[in-house]
């Protein structure tokens, strides 16, 4: 449907073309709004209609008005009620004479009604809270969705929406029917009320009860605005499918507006439920069955338990799958606590530190990339090697002992370390992955001459010290397992009086991250300082320098000692 | 770390920036491993990498190997000093080509 066209018929709805109530009734009301018409007069009006006479005098005698007497002639309920009590009495007959006769096919009028009079007594109530006319305030909630007939009335292909209005809150409805039909119930109610010359205080309700121009509008037309509002909300309590946000709303906007409580708003719900069987029978409408609060509340808190229901279930949920996690944490620290011990146990043992040869290997995580190796052949000669693989963790942790068992197996029967590394090379290129490489020195080292053989694929520069000098092995080839061939060659030298140091660039980093392989003066003091003590106390020495660095320590550390003075020539410490 | 895939010359030219460390390189090699499917010769612009560490150093390498199979060319372009003093220490200039600019090539 086209809200254009919609608001087109809208515009062009003649008074007509809408509800048409009994002129009988309407010239009662206008009477009865007249202050020039006297009591008399208006008796001797509503006397002459017999079957008005009877209505009003059924619904002024109705439970549901609850007048403590029976009031037997409309002369005595002039006296009683006033003008202005039967000017609404006998607006609610003309409203609800006008729907007769099946104003608008396929429209549900009796749930219409329904919910016509849940606002009517809501607002009643309010009207009492609020110190104002309460059977004004009926007949307010009883017209102020009026307006939505003559929306329908516009489009009555669309009368099937009136289902689905029904089934959302005020605010959602409102949004939906600006939407469907372009224009909304309270437009249309200011058409209505003006065509019908309803007075001004009923039309201002029926067309601003949900916006409006509050800040210039008359004190008490503004309280029927907001009695309207509150009323419209607690009628959708009963119809809304959404009942716990709708009932949310409702007792926020009673608190806000008229400061009541949420009992009294249960204690008032309650009593609107009760009190429309009531009201229908005075009115002499039909409705269907009442629906009493206590299944609305019931429906409400089933979908509370149900999401309570879900929020429990989620946190149970939540619960087994962080357990779950530890659970699988746990093992897997333990498989790497296992991988770690593994790895441990091909490093060679550290209490030999009193030998010419020690190390020490530090891991960044539970794994290294880095080991050392070093052991004696049957000549006497040590083998040694110390490398780094590319990366850290598990991959790495693998290719390492890959490399250290291929190493330490070959070096047994393979005495020239460029043959060895050769060998180790070409089998981490054919079974290279992920561009994974391994920079290593490897050597020999004997004794009794302190003469070094090494070869320096890609790693960190060798530093050898003595007295009196300071040398510096680079790497001559690239890392292990990058090119098929990479060119090794040996270098041969003696360290019989100093000491000689491989690192891997954990050191270095220690001090300088961006350039590992810049020997910085702090690390030579280091090496320096190792070099004057015994050789028991040196791993400590490294430990203690590794616990000053230990925040900046990112990467693994691994150092291998060459000593190449005997003990006794040790001057110092 | 950020990167700029641009083509130049024929070359499909990756410039990284930033550290390529063990916790970008994956990004890194995802970058150069995609871009290495497209079978263009490729330069990687490592003149804003401010630092580099051996996984970031494996990228490459792997980036040289998967390009040797291909049969494509595989060239370094405006190495930073940070990673010039890496690529140097292990001998890697050796083994990578590497240009000041792609007008040397």
């Amino acid at each position: 449907m086209s809200a254009a066209s919609t608001l087109h018929t809208l515009e062009n709805l003649k008074p007509t073309d809408l509800p048409t109530p009994p002129q009988a009734e309407i010239r009662i009301v206008q009477a009865c709004s007249d202050e020039n018409v006297t009591s008399k007069e208006l008796t001797a009006l509503i006397s002459s209609d017999p079957v008005i006479t009877a209505e009003l005098l059924r619904m002024v005698n109705s439970a549901f008005y609850g007048l403590s007497r029976e009031v037997s002639t409309i002369n005595h309920a002039v006296t009683i009620l006033g003008q202005r009590a039967l000017r609404n009495l006998a607006l609610c007959l003309s409203v609800r004479d006008a729907l007769k006769d099946d104003y608008l096919c396929n429209f549900n009028i009796e749930e219409y009604w329904e919910d016509a009079l849940r606002r009517a007594i809501a607002a009643r109530f309010l009207g009492q809270t609020a110190k104002l006319d309460h059977d004004e305030c009926f007949t307010i909630g009883l017209l102020q969705d009026f307006g939505m007939l003559a929306v329908f009335h516009t489009q009555p292909d669309s009368s099937n929406l009136w289902e689905t209005y029904r089934k959302l809150d005020p605010e959602a409805r409102y949004k939906k029917e600006q939407k469907d039909f372009g224009v909304s119930h309270d437009k249309a109610g200011l058409m209505l009320g003006s065509a019908w010359e309803l007075p001004q205080e009923l039309i201002s309700a029926m067309a601003y009860h949900h916006h409006g121009d509050y800040k210039n509008m008359k004190p008490q037309d503004l309280a029927y605005c907001k009695i309207a509002l509150c009323s419209d909300w607690v009628a959708a309590v009963f119809t809304a499918e959404d009942k716990v946000g709708t009932l949310k709303s409702c007792k926020k906007l009673l608190k806000n507006i008229f400061k009541i409580s949420e009992k009294d708003c249960d204690d008032m719900l309650t009593q609107v439920a009760d009190d429309v069987e009531e009201a229908a029978k005075a009115l002499g409408l039909n409705v269907p069955p009442s629906v009493k609060y206590e299944d609305v509340m019931l429906e409400a808190n089933k979908h509370l338990a149900d999401e309570a229901l879900s929020y429990q279930e989620l946190t149970w949920r939540l619960e087994k799958t962080l357990e779950e996690r530890d659970k699988i944490s746990d093992e897997l620290h333990k498989e790497l606590e296992l991988a770690r011990e593994i790895q441990k146990s091909l490093l060679p043992e550290t209490e030999s530190m009193d030998s010419c040869v020690c190390g020490l290997n530090i891991s960044a995580k539970e794994v290294s990339g880095d080991f050392y190796d070093f052991f004696t052949l049957d000549d006497g000669r040590i083998y040694f090697n110390l490398a780094d693989v590319s990366g850290k963790g598990m991959n790495a942790a693998l290719l390492m002992v890959k490399t250290s068992s291929l190493f330490h197996c070959l070096g047994k029967t393979i005495d020239d370390p460029v043959q060895l590394m050769n060998v180790i090379n070409t089998e981490l290129f054919e079974t290279s992955t992920r561009g994974m490489f391994v920079t290593m020195v490897g050597g020999i080292y004997t004794p009794h001459t302190g003469e070094v053989t090494l070869v320096n694929a890609g790693h960190q520069p060798v530093i050898y010290i003595n007295d009196n000098d300071l040398k510096e092995i680079p790497a001559e080839a690239p890392p292990l397992g990058i090119l098929p061939n990479i060119g090794l060659s040996a270098c041969s030298f003696n360290i019989k009086d100093g000491l000689m140091f491989v690192y891997t660039d954990g050191l270095p980093e220690l001090y300088d991250k961006t350039d590992p392989g810049n020997a910085s003066h702090e690390m030579l003091s280091l090496f320096k300082k190792i070099k004057s003590i015994q050789r028991k106390d040196r791993i400590n020495v490294i430990k203690e320098e590794l616990k000053r660095h230990k925040k900046v320590m990112h990467d693994d550390l691994t150092i291998l000692l060459i000593d190449g003075c005997k003990e006794k020539e040790l001057t110092h410490g | 770390m950020e990167y700029k895939i641009n083509k130049n010359g024929g070359y499909s030219v990756i410039e990284l920036e930033g550290e390529i460390d063990l916790y970008c390189s994956p990004d890194a090699r995802k970058v150069i491993l995609k871009e290495l499917k497209n079978g263009d010769d490729m330069l990687i612009d490592l003149s804003k990498v401010s630092y580099i560490d051996s996984s970031g150093i494996a990228c490459l390498v792997e980036g040289y190997q998967v390009a040797n199979e291909k049969k494509v060319k595989f060239a370094l372009l405006g190495v930073s000093q940070n990673a010039l003093n890496v690529l140097k220490l292990a001998r890697l200039d050796n083994v990578f080509k590497i240009y000041n600019s792609i007008d040397e090539i």
